[in-house]
């Protein structure tokens, strides 16, 4: 039997590979709770701004080992009520070192926390605490000199 | 946008006037403290310099119904004013002659209407209008 | 009007679908981010005997920003002040947003279970709950009677 190919439609899947640290140090996928803990979408769909999952939607893994659409998670932490907080356990909020999803994201949430730091010195200058200020713009330029190595920006980050 | 409903959006209003973080030339909050609907506030408006209600302080009314702020609330002097869209014998502002309440937009507030009215008090047309005696009422 | 977030549109359907023992919530068909509530009285309170009515509003920015809660059937208690508004951290600099429209109205249910007279929004209210609780206790449970909807 002769058979004439006319078409072919390609049919792929991906998810997230997201690691997570098991009590007897093995890595598996998160498999209890698979949705964004902000937005609740999953985590293989897009934060509610974007149209297209994928790398310009992506996902973060917290040093708490809470994950969260990065945009989802940035603008919270852009809000005051935050205090830099995990919405989930409420410790501090940081990125988790050394994972391949977290590192081209590293820089921008660097550049919030200098933000913010910097909006707390702004307020204390109220009060005429100089100091704080001078604190920050010192801490802010070191920053820059550290960061000039890997600038990675993600001019896709929704912020409102 | 959302629409913020009725409540939420006179509890926000009322933390404004609370607070006082509105204009010095007019402030406004509830009539009765225990009015879970709040319909009835008060408001004043202090009269614009270089006019005859220059250092005056005026008294109103306002009361926000069921529908505010998609329809304008109704609002009434009680201190005694001349004004062209104020009703010379009740003190009610009449929607046809104030513009703020004709062309009622959603966006308005208690504050645009007092602004709006402190303004109309100081038109080159009416800021020299004969006033009735400083205190007395409708 | 913008259309809803998926995240309103989950938590509506859930409420409906897996309602909370005793806490009602539902949307305004003319808008969606307005949910009439109605809470039951915690057992052994003071509010036992009666439903009350409540008003939720989510706000653009949430689940970035808190909803915003208020009673609208009066009530006698220290963290509830006379127009209905609610001092409680969640709703305020505990807000999360990994909270949702029934954790937060449960954590109100809570309040009225053990009301914090030393944190007051109706000072007037503390001030009776701390100076004689068995009194103010009976106060709460009177106004129940008078304007809350009976259970």
């Amino acid at each position: 039997m002769k058979v004439d190919v006319e078409e072919v439609h390609s049919v792929f899947a991906w998810t997230w590979h997201i690691p997570k640290d098991n009590k007897d140090g093995s890595l598996q996928a998160d498999d209890d709770d698979d949705v964004c803990g902000i937005c609740r979408a999953s985590y293989n769909a897009t934060c509610p701004s974007c149209k297209y999952p994928g790398d310009e939607c992506s996902l973060v893994v917290g040093e708490c080992n809470h994950n969260f659409h990065v945009h989802c998670i940035y603008r919270w932490l852009d809000t005051t009520t935050s205090k830099g907080l995990c919405p989930m356990c409420r410790q501090l909020f940081q990125l988790k070192r050394g994972l391949a999803i977290n590192d081209s994201q590293l820089e921008k949430f660097r550049e919030l926390q200098l933000k913010k730091r910097t909006s707390v010195a702004g307020e204390f200058a109220d009060e005429d605490d100089e100091e704080a200020i001078a604190r920050a713009v010192a801490q802010q330029n070191q920053a820059e000199v550290d960061d000039q190595g890997d600038v990675i920006m993600d001019q896709g980050l929704v912020v409102r | 946008m959302s629409k913020v409903p009725r409540n939420f959006r006179l509890l926000e209003e009322l933390e404004k006037g609370e607070k006082g973080l509105g204009p010095e030339s007019c402030s406004y909050g509830l009539a009765d403290s225990d009015d879970i609907s709040m319909t009835t506030w008060n408001g004043t408006i202090l009269g614009p310099p270089h006019s005859n209600h220059e250092n005056r302080i005026y008294s109103l009314s306002i009361e926000c119904g069921p529908q505010y702020p998609d329809q304008p609330p109704s609002i009434k002097f009680i201190s005694k004013i001349n004004l062209p869209c104020v009703d010379p014998n009740t003190g009610q502002v009449t929607p046809s002659t104030f513009h703020t309440l004709r062309d009622w937009k959603r966006a308005y507030n208690m504050e645009t209407i007092l602004l709006d009215l402190r303004k109309e008090m100081a038109t080159p047309s009416n800021k020299k209008l004969p006033q009735p005696e400083e205190g007395s009422t409708f | 009007m913008a259309s809803l977030p998926k995240r309103i549109i989950k938590e509506t359907e859930r409420l409906a679908s897996d309602p909370v023992p005793g806490i009602g919530a539902e949307p305004h068909e003319d808008n969606l981010r307005y949910f009439a509530v109605t809470i039951e009285g915690p057992k052994e309170s003071p509010y036992e005997d009666g439903i009350f009515e409540l008003e939720l509003y989510l706000p653009d920015d949430y689940p970035m920003e808190a909803p915003k809660v208020r009673f609208l059937t009066r009530i006698y208690h220290p963290n509830i002040d006379r127009l209905g508004r609610i001092c409680l951290d969640v709703l305020k600099n505990n807000w999360s947003p990994a909270l949702q429209i029934r954790t937060v109205l449960l954590s109100i249910q809570a309040l009225l279970a053990s009301p914090n007279p030393n944190d007051p929004l109706a000072n007037d209210v503390a001030e009776d709950w701390i100076k004689n609780e068995e009194l103010a206790i009976s106060k709460a449970r009177e106004w129940t009677t008078l304007y809350a909807e009976k259970k």
